[in-house]
């Protein structure tokens, strides 16, 4: 396991008094005896209507910090052993039509840099050219990956994280999946996007994508 | 698969680890990523002792997950879960397996959707709700935001964006409707009507869903923003270009085509190996 789930800090939110811990324990035995009532907190006096707002409970508050996810670093290389990559990934983002430009080179992957961090929460893509002009891409077999494989993604802090493959799919880039690929996750996933089908010269570009979905080991 | 299964933590504080013991004896097929399912479970309910959530699914007697001494406050992490019939059962902690729950309801898990159930409202009115978390892409530049009330003593609840009421009067033991709201860093308010209100300064990432969990223990009132799920900030439009016509084997094999032409000049055959430039 990458860590990713350990979290640290106080457990002085734990640190529940005892005589609670011992009411909760003497409420399951009522509970047990099936008089649910008997624990039923006891209700608070509503405010009168019209009260002056210090008659009304004043609890105090506590700001809960938003949920700390364990900071995950940059990514700096993909291996996926089941079809022999082991690449560096460089930062990719949209130009201004808004398309996702893929790496200069096909030696390299692409992470985009405005979707997740692989290993947080939600779907990181990684796109890597199937080939060039000059001979295979860096993700010329990803159509071989299948579900079970391993993808392991190195980090710039030298930590690592593992997904497991759970599907792969080509789909016609004319009617690219964008809601299945970017939309909001609730756990770490990644998706490695290729080309694939045919090649259309008259557009110059192939037909479909290949994806590759993944979730956190 | 001991890591996948949940991980209890109360709002904002540490994992539940010695509390907990998940017995996992049905490991979780590699389901295909659009077809999974997402659960977590939660207990919301303050004066509702702890308990042991049951977790099992219709029609594979191998698949059951159990979860001990589940208190106020605990949330979950989210699970993935083929689709299907699953039915969520809390006991009084310790107590046997065969015995009758304090409260149990089905879900039925369809493929791609996220769910929270959660134990909800007074123990003695206690509902164990499934709650829709909604997970579909924002719209450009939106987070989706919601409301959970889990305190008992302060009313009804609403939530200011930057003095602007954008969510108003969820009772106890109720969740919101989903709002959207700009991404970014803002100041979230949240109003009871029988207490003084708490800001609640946060950054909420475009492309993500929350939830404002409010919680009361003691009289000692507790918010927090949770981040559900997480999408792109930014959504590229369209297809992805990572192929250049070499040779990669597409359905018509290696994408080669041979040109034949007469050169006008010499009158010779040429024979070319057309390659494309550009993606």
């Amino acid at each position: 396991m990458t860590g990713k789930h350990r979290r640290t800090g106080s457990r002085a939110g734990f640190a529940a008094p005892a005589v609670v811990v011992a009411l909760l324990m003497a409420a399951v035995v009522l509970l047990g005896a099936d008089q649910p009532g008997v624990v039923a907190a006891q209700p608070r006096a509503p405010a009168p209507p019209g009260a002056p707002a210090d008659s009304a409970p004043n609890p105090t508050w506590t700001v809960v910090p938003m949920t700390p996810e364990p900071a995950a670093a940059r990514p700096v290389r993909v291996r996926i052993p089941a079809i022999g990559v082991d690449s560096r990934i460089v930062g990719i983002g949209v130009d201004a039509t808004g398309a996702l430009i893929p790496p200069d080179t096909t030696a390299v992957t692409g992470w985009f840099t405005a979707g997740p961090l692989p290993g947080a929460i939600g779907p990181a893509l990684l796109a890597g050219h199937v080939d060039s002009r000059a001979g295979p891409g860096v993700f010329f077999r990803l159509r071989d990956v299948r579900a079970g494989d391993v993808v392991t993604v190195d980090r710039a802090d030298h930590t690592s994280v593992s997904f497991v493959v759970d599907s792969t799919a080509r789909v016609a880039k004319a009617a690219f999946p964008t809601e299945l690929v970017y939309s909001p996750k609730p756990v770490a996933m990644l998706r490695l996007v290729t080309c694939g089908g045919s090649f259309d010269p008259s557009v110059r570009s192939y037909r479909d994508n290949v994806i590759v979905n993944a979730t956190i080991r | 698969m001991a890591m996948r299964t949940f991980h209890w933590r109360p709002l904002g504080a540490v994992v539940l680890a010695g509390l907990l013991t998940a017995a996992l004896t049905g490991a979780v097929p590699a389901a295909a990523a659009q077809a999974q399912s997402y659960l977590r479970l939660a207990h919301l309910s303050p004066d509702t002792p702890r308990v042991d959530v049951y977790l099992t699914a219709f029609g594979r007697p191998d698949f059951h997950q159990r979860f001990n001494g589940v208190g106020y406050g605990d949330v979950s992490d989210y699970q993935t879960l083929p689709p299907g019939e699953y039915t969520i059962a809390m006991r009084p902690t310790g107590a046997a397996p065969e015995t009758k729950p304090v409260i149990s309801t089905t879900l039925s898990a369809q493929k791609g959707r996220a769910y929270t159930v959660a134990g909800l409202g007074a123990f003695s009115d206690l509902a164990l709700k499934v709650l829709n978390d909604e997970i579909s892409l924002p719209p450009a530049g939106q987070a989706r935001m919601r409301v959970v009330n889990a305190a008992p003593h302060v009313g009804d609840l609403s939530v200011k964006r930057e003095g602007t009421a954008v969510i108003e009067r969820v009772a106890f033991g109720d969740a919101s409707s989903y709002v959207y709201v700009p991404g970014g860093p803002t100041s979230l308010t949240v109003v009871p009507v029988e207490a003084a209100p708490t800001s609640l300064p946060v950054t909420l990432e475009t492309g993500s869903v929350y939830t404002v969990l409010v919680l009361e223990k003691s009289g000692a009132l507790s918010a927090g923003v949770r981040q559900d799920a997480r999408g792109a900030a930014v959504v590229p439009h369209g297809a992805i270009e990572t192929g250049q016509g070499g040779p990669a084997p597409g359905d018509t094999g290696l994408a080669l085509v041979l040109l034949v032409s007469a050169a006008a000049a010499g009158g010779a055959l040429v024979v070319t190996t057309r390659r494309q430039r550009t993606a």
